[in-house]
């Protein structure tokens, strides 16, 4: 195999490529407009928190478990299309199969909602065992069950898709390892700066998710055997790890699929090439092991966890965010200094969920703290570090790529006044969304409470006001998304 | 001097020793050898006996079973049956079962070596995905029920299952890891 | 097209097996198909000979138009038989106080018989303090009677590795007319006790009219 072959690009016929490009888009669209029902729902739930709004606390709980599986579910199928986007440039990776995940995707949206909104299920999303047994009434063992055998379906249709980018994968770089760059790493081959990142951090996002999938199709049915079969009761703490594991796994992998449109749309806009190397191969196979170690974070207040699984977790929290962020932020501060690239709403975007990642780090490294996570962790202080980490670091790479997908990059237009005004209201309102319940975590303030004290509830008005400046943030650059994205050619 | 012994007469003498009643009987009285020796064994006999079907047959059941999806679809309901725990008492106690297990175990070998080959390679990567989650599964439901599962097995059988099926599966895991992180394979085993 | 109508044939038979094999659905281990079995199609108790505590036999015809209440034991039994006998036990005391033990009995059977002894029967019924006025210990009188009666109840006995053994527990139900009714587990006390008395009660409520 030749090196120009290897750093080649991978040729597709014209109809594949005009089916692909349709294949991302509907990723896209689909993503966004969950996205954007799911801002509405959150904003539901802080208005019923703020007294403004009156809803029941069934229905509370409802709308909770369909934000937190919608934003997961989402995130998931919005960032795959990014990573598919930029992957199949590199390997040969099959439409039908990227096509077969979405469809299977849709359907078990489909059972999802069918089991909160008409089984009234509202375990939350992360259906902890023994929770979506013990309904006391407020829902069916149907219904927990359907909302398991959803995920589940979803786990499936994800597996394929990873199995085809692993054969993909594999089929052009031999081993995960070469593939993931280690090869040049320890020496065993010389370093290839035209190695591509999007492979490297793919690899990483397929072996991390294989894992999630596989802990999630044990656990999740071990919790559907317990809801049909109340006899077996599973240790409840190592159902808790597997659900973490599985669940911080997939949503934590969502970033590092989606950094990719970093890696391949900076370099367009700065007309200066991404290089890899040693320390950005480093940081990637550092993250394997990091994504997949740190979600004990979620079990410090367990006190039968054994120390050193508390130890490790905070060990690996503190330095989960360091490596990529560290060789991506610094990378992308380099490749921009000095180029003269012109700031389109694409690159700004792009740009901000750098600035999103970064600081987003510090009340998660924070909360990893076991000492101050026992008294923060129940608090919404958590929401404000994954908020923080999603609004402002991962939606900003997502809807930067759908604007590059848009065609923005390429016109000489200058971004227009809507773009500008979404822009900042999303950047305000999102801020502001993950400050409040920063805030209200400090001082307190318990999370997944359907009513709030007296005293929480100006907390909560702010978070509305905030939640509305998102949404009208989002709904612009949907509205803007649906307007050209569906006619907009491939960008060359 | 080599013995020119047919393969096939050899699959068909280790069939022929697993049906004899005092091997039958030593394999069945413990769960553990009965589930992961006699029942893979059998399947064994069958995927290699599928493997070396003569040409003409291979050619009739093709257009049966493109792609491999019959047989496998077949291969999964035994495989399903066979997962009931009281399929396996039954066997235990009913010579009627016992036959059918002898019949349709070594057919769902064969309908596993004539489609497998077939099948597309994602389909076997969530398959086998899924097969290592039921050994994970079973292991962990068998160690942790309060019950016998089978009423022809003791508990303690149960419990060294599950924890032999853990293992195997941690195991797997582990070659599996190892060949997709640093061999030079496709993902084939 | 033919592979299809192929895939489509197994996966609707087997779907269908399954099914059918499950009963429904409903029972996965041979314990919960001897129950749902029991429970849908009542048998017939046939009329063996036992011999009871005192060396006296007896048959299942002597108790024609009681509620019986059969487990089944081994006095040598380090564990579960002992809960079964103590449950049992429990059962006697609840139903004594309220006048319906008339028409009660119960019935511990061996499946040990060559050990246990009428005398050994007899100690073991003295250790939970039994009423012997309707609790009654019994041994098969021959082994092809003891094998006839395990086979009837689908009781499933094997030696364990400490020389005693590991059986099928549970409470099995024979109605007034000498049919096995129903089988309760060791788990469900609460269902056998209401069982128990709407039997009782639905029987008065006959008399009475």
């Amino acid at each position: 195999m030749s090196a120009t072959e290897v750093n080649g690009k991978i040729e597709y016929s014209d109809p594949e490529n005009r089916n692909a490009l349709i294949a991302v888009k509907s990723h896209l669209i689909a993503g966004f407009l969950v996205f954007l029902l799911m801002m509405i729902a959150g904003f539901t739930m802080r208005a019923a928190q703020g007294t403004w709004l009156e809803i029941g606390a069934d229905l509370f709980y409802q709308i909770m478990t369909v934000h937190g599986v919608g934003v997961v579910g989402a995130a998931m199928i919005t960032s795959t299309g990014v990573q598919w986007y930029f992957l199949r440039q590199y390997v040969r990776l099959s439409n039908g199969i990227f096509w077969t995940n979405f469809f299977i995707f849709l359907t078990g949206v489909v059972l999802i909602l069918g089991s909160i909104f008409v089984g009234k299920y509202g375990g939350a999303w992360t259906f902890l065992f023994p929770l979506p047994a013990i309904s006391m009434g407020a829902w069916s063992n149907g219904a927990a069950a359907l909302f398991q055998a959803g995920l589940l379906i979803i786990g499936v249709g994800f597996l394929i898709l990873y199995l085809d980018f692993g054969r993909a994968i594999l089929a052009r770089y031999g081993s995960l390892a070469r593939a993931l760059g280690l090869t040049q790493l320890f020496g065993k081959e010389p370093v290839d700066y035209k190695h591509p990142a999007a492979v490297v951090a793919s690899t990483m996002v397929l072996i991390v998710n294989f894992m999630g999938i596989a802990a999630g199709a044990v656990v999740l049915v071990m919790g559907l055997i317990n809801l049909f079969y109340p006899e077996f009761k599973p240790d409840a703490l190592l159902m808790k790890n597997l659900i973490y594991f599985f669940g911080h796994v997939v949503i934590n992998a969502t970033i590092y699929a989606s950094v990719i449109a970093v890696y391949e749309l900076l370099p367009r806009y700065t007309g200066r090439p991404w290089k890899t190397n040693k320390p950005f191969y480093a940081a990637w196979f550092a993250i394997v092991f990091m994504v997949m170690g740190v979600y004990p974070h979620h079990l410090m207040m367990d006190f039968a966890m054994p120390n050193w699984a508390l130890v490790v977790g905070q060990v690996l929290s503190f330095g989960s965010g360091i490596p990529v962020m560290v060789v991506t932020g610094y990378g992308a501060l380099m490749i921009v200094y000095r180029s003269g690239i012109k700031w389109t709403t694409s690159a700004k975007l792009l740009f901000l969920s750098m600035f999103g990642w970064w600081a987003g780090v510090i009340p998660a490294i924070l909360d990893a703290m076991v000492t101050v996570n026992r008294a923060f962790h129940n608090t919404l202080w958590v929401p404000g570090h994954f908020h923080f980490y999603l609004l402002l670091g991962l939606l900003p790479m997502l809807i930067g790529f759908a604007y590059f997908l848009a065609g923005e990059g390429d016109s000489k237009e200058q971004p227009k006044a809507t773009d500008k005004l979404g822009f900042y209201a999303y950047l305000i309102g999102a801020f502001m969304t993950s400050m409040v319940f920063l805030a209200s975590g400090a001082s307190s303030i318990p999370r997944r409470w359907a009513a709030h004290m007296p005293e929480w509830v100006s907390f909560a008005q702010v978070g509305t006001v905030a939640a509305a400046l998102v949404v009208l943030g989002m709904l612009l650059f949907i509205i803007r998304a649906l307007v050209s994205l569906p006619g907009a050619s491939n960008p060359r | 001097m080599r013995l020119k012994i047919k393969p096939e007469w050899l699959l068909l003498a280790a069939f022929i020793i697993l049906t004899l009643p005092p091997m039958q009987r030593f394999l069945e009285q413990s769960m553990v050898t009965h589930m992961l020796v006699q029942l893979p064994a059998l399947t064994v006999i069958g995927w290699i006996f599928g493997r070396t079907l003569p040409e003409s047959w291979s050619n009739k059941i093709a257009p049966w079973n493109r792609w491999g999806i019959t047989g496998m679809a077949l291969a999964i309901v035994i495989m399903t049956y066979w997962m009931l725990p009281r399929a396996l008492d039954a066997a235990v106690s009913e010579w009627y079962v016992e036959l059918g297990k002898f019949i349709t175990v070594p057919a769902m070998g064969i309908a596993l070596g004539v489609s497998w080959p077939q099948l597309n390679p994602i389909a076997q990567g969530v398959l086998k995905l899924e097969f290592w989650a039921t050994f994970m599964r079973l292991g962990w439901l068998y160690l942790d029920l309060p019950d016998r599962l089978c009423a022809n097995y003791l508990l303690s059988d149960q419990r060294v299952l599950g924890q032999l099926l853990l293992l195997i599966g941690s195991a797997w895991a582990i070659a599996w890891t190892l060949r997709v992180m640093f061999g030079t394979k496709i993902i084939n085993t | 097209m033919r592979t299809f109508l192929a895939t489509l044939f197994v996966a609707i038979s087997g779907t269908l097996i399954l099914w059918i094999s499950t009963d429904g659905g409903r029972a996965f281990t041979a314990e919960e198909a001897r129950r749902l079995e029991i429970r849908e199609n009542p048998r017939s108790v046939p009329d063996w000979q036992l011999q009871n505590q005192d060396a006296e036999t007896f048959t299942f015809q002597n108790w024609h138009g009681h509620l019986i209440v059969v487990d089944f034991i081994y006095t040598s039994c380090p564990s579960v038989c002992l809960i079964l006998s103590g449950n049992l036990k429990n059962l006697q005391k609840d139903f004594s106080d309220e006048g319906k033990s008339d028409k009660l009995r119960f019935l511990s059977i061996t499946f040990d018989p060559e050990k246990d002894t009428p005398q050994r029967l007899k100690e073991h019924l003295s250790h939970f303090s039994a009423d012997f006025k309707n609790w009654v210990a019994a041994r098969p009188t021959s082994p092809s009677q003891k094998e006839a009666i395990l086979d009837f109840f689908k009781v499933i006995v094997i030696p364990d590795e400490y020389g005693g053994y590991t059986h099928s527990a549970g409470y099995h139900i024979i109605n007034p007319d000498g049919k096995l009714v129903a089988i309760f587990g060791m788990e469900q006390m609460d269902e056998l006790r209401a069982y128990l008395n709407q039997a009782l009660e639905g029987k008065d409520n006959a008399s009475e009219n």
